[in-house]
């Protein structure tokens, strides 16, 4: 039988690919192989899906996923559960009817997708299954350049951070702009039994790949999955939402750090004003099928308004997806000083007592953080892994230092100040030099 | 395959004086406890079910016309039993009591918990129960067995 704690039913279903089209285990990796030696070999261009999907990678991963020994690489969700959040692999186990809580062992016993596990295991991590659910980038295109991103993910972030030294390549990565590749991984995809299908950034709505790609799936009649994507809530969707009614399900994360001008420093190239009177546009006038879902990467700044957004989300019955960073290390909450956890903590347990006491006379229990009936519960939820993320202690003077020096060398070319956006981290980035 | 389960069943009775309701608790035909139902009560106990359909039901056996009181149109006594609680696997939710079907003899069904007249209150489960409870809590879709 797995450990509860690493076992992820993720390698069996879902296959993701990245920007630069190397395939990756999942979108939840603290390190993606984009632009690495292993994303030559392990690219859509050496295999096709259907080789890969047995290849000795992923073989290899599911017989760790079967194993006690968890995959470093897997830190995002590691990183999840330890705050008690809800990690991508609890929330993928449950398609295998695996539950999250006690009972893990006792559903592993009666998950119908058992034997395919087991396959697995005894079969040198081969499976008989099939990728019937995609994470899909179609490039690394981006009209914003978000302090928290990957540069893989934002060609402006990229330029920026070539410019400052940090890297020493910044360019287009589309593995879409490929016409024969792209061709034929669409054909894949209409042969494919999808459960669903999403696409990460960039930013999609500005990749022509991603209208191109909804229009094949209508044209052919294939819209029965779920299909949904990120975006940055600065373009205008009026123009889908005919074609996404068609589909059986669509789900939009809206990517927002916090609700007030702040937003504009964290997701750099954005306007707080134009992103609220979008998400309120996107509401009312999507189609019935289209669910709404507030995707965050709280770090050691956006952590300090996040009980604001939070609350946010809860007046516009919003959920929340959340990623606490990882990834770049430099921003994660940890490094921030005991003082402003302090204030932090009291902060989220006071919201946290206001929300349980609105949850008085709901029932508890197990809960699908998707489930829109259940925002109360997701959001108590945030403001629980909230609260765990400002645990006093384990600061790493080292990084912090390095952290305030990536700050000021951003702030010096962009003419921004993380201070004066962040008054309360003052003290902290000064006593570091900024 | 047969599978273990956790229940957990507390129920409730309505009575007065010597007044008080006979009841019955099943897995299927399997007699878990009955008799007089003096206080509030709850059952644990674990059963071996093999994968398909089975019913957990609380029955009320005993009740006259004359073990309701009415003064001035106003009940003031009465007979009868409340599904109160139903936990399975350690799952308590509040569903479990609507979900069931109430059966009075001679009258309409409904999804009451409140057993007023004599017959059987019924919670239709199916084993895996797992599976039963995530598609009964609507925890999401779940992967086709045999993609």
């Amino acid at each position: 039988m797995p450990n509860k704690d690493i076992f992820c039913n993720i390698p069996w279903y879902e296959l993701h690919i990245n920007h630069d089209g190397s395939y990756d285990l999942c979108g939840c990796m603290s390190k993606l192989i984009t632009q690495t030696e292993d994303a030559k070999e392990w690219n859509i261009r050496n295999y096709p899906v259907a080789e890969y999907w047995n290849s000795r990678r992923l073989r290899d991963e599911r017989l760790q996923k079967m194993s006690d020994t968890p995959n470093p690489a897997c830190g995002v969700c590691q990183h999840q559960d330890s705050l008690g959040s809800h990690s991508k692999r609890i929330k993928e186990n449950l398609k295998s009817v695996l539950f999250y809580d006690r009972n893990f062992y006792k559903s592993w016993e009666q998950s119908p997708h058992r034997a395919a596990f087991e396959y697995s295991a005894t079969n040198d991590g081969a499976t008989v299954t099939r990728p019937v659910s995609y994470h899909l980038s179609l490039g690394n295109e981006c009209d914003l350049a978000c302090v928290m991103c990957s540069p893989n993910s934002s060609y402006k972030l990229a330029a920026d951070y070539k410019a400052l030294g940090w890297i020493t390549d910044a360019r287009r990565l589309n593995w879409t702009d490929d016409q024969t590749l792209w061709d034929d991984f669409c054909s894949t995809l209409l042969a494919t039994d999808l459960v669903s299908l999403h696409i990460i950034g960039g930013e999609p709505t500005i990749n022509k790949r991603f209208r191109q790609l909804i229009d094949l799936f209508v044209a052919n009649n294939r819209t029965d999955f779920s299909f949904s994507f990120t975006t940055n809530c600065m373009h205008s969707l009026d123009d889908l939402w005919d074609k996404l009614a068609k589909f059986k399900r669509v789900e939009i994360g809206m990517s927002v750090e916090t609700v007030n001008h702040t937003n504009d420093y964290i997701r750099y190239g954005s306007n707080i004003n134009t992103l609220l009177t979008n998400i309120a546009h996107y509401r009312a006038t999507a189609p019935e099928n289209v669910a709404f879902v507030v995707r965050t990467v709280p770090t050691l700044l956006t952590i300090n308004y996040y009980s604001q957004l939070i609350d946010w989300c809860l007046d516009n019955n919003f959920l929340i997806d959340s990623y606490f960073a990882t990834d770049p290390v430099w921003q994660q909450i940890r490094l921030l000083p005991d003082s402003v956890k302090q204030h932090l903590q009291t902060e989220f347990q006071n919201q946290l007592d206001g929300y349980l006491a609105l949850a008085k006379h709901r029932q508890t229990g197990l809960t699908n953080y998707r489930n829109q009936s259940h925002v109360l519960e997701n959001l108590t939820s945030e403001v629980r892994a909230a609260l765990a993320s400002v645990a006093l202690g384990n600061q790493d003077p080292d990084l912090a230092a390095k952290s305030v020096l990536h700050f000021k060398q951003l702030d010096t070319m962009r003419g921004n100040s993380v201070v004066k956006n962040f008054p309360m981290l003052q003290e902290f980035f000064e006593s570091y030099g900024y | 395959m047969a599978t273990n389960l956790q229940f957990s069943i507390t129920v409730k009775p309505i009575g007065y004086d010597d007044s008080w309701p006979e009841f019955y608790l099943k897995i299927d035909n399997q007699l878990q406890d009955s008799g007089k139902l003096w206080e509030q009560r709850t059952y644990n106990f674990d059963a071996d079910l093999e994968d398909g359909t089975h019913n957990i039901v609380v029955g009320f056996t005993n009740k006259t016309d004359a073990d309701t009181q009415v003064v001035d149109d106003n009940i003031v006594n009465d007979k009868a039993v409340v599904v109160e609680k139903i936990s399975i696997e350690g799952y308590e939710f509040e569903d479990f009591l609507y979900r069931g079907v109430y059966y009075p003899i001679g009258r309409w069904h409904s999804n009451s918990n409140y057993l007023s007249w004599n017959g059987e209150w019924s919670l239709e489960i199916t084993t895996p129960i797992f599976t039963w409870l995530h598609q009964t809590q609507h925890l999401g879709w779940i992967y086709e067995k045999n993609l």
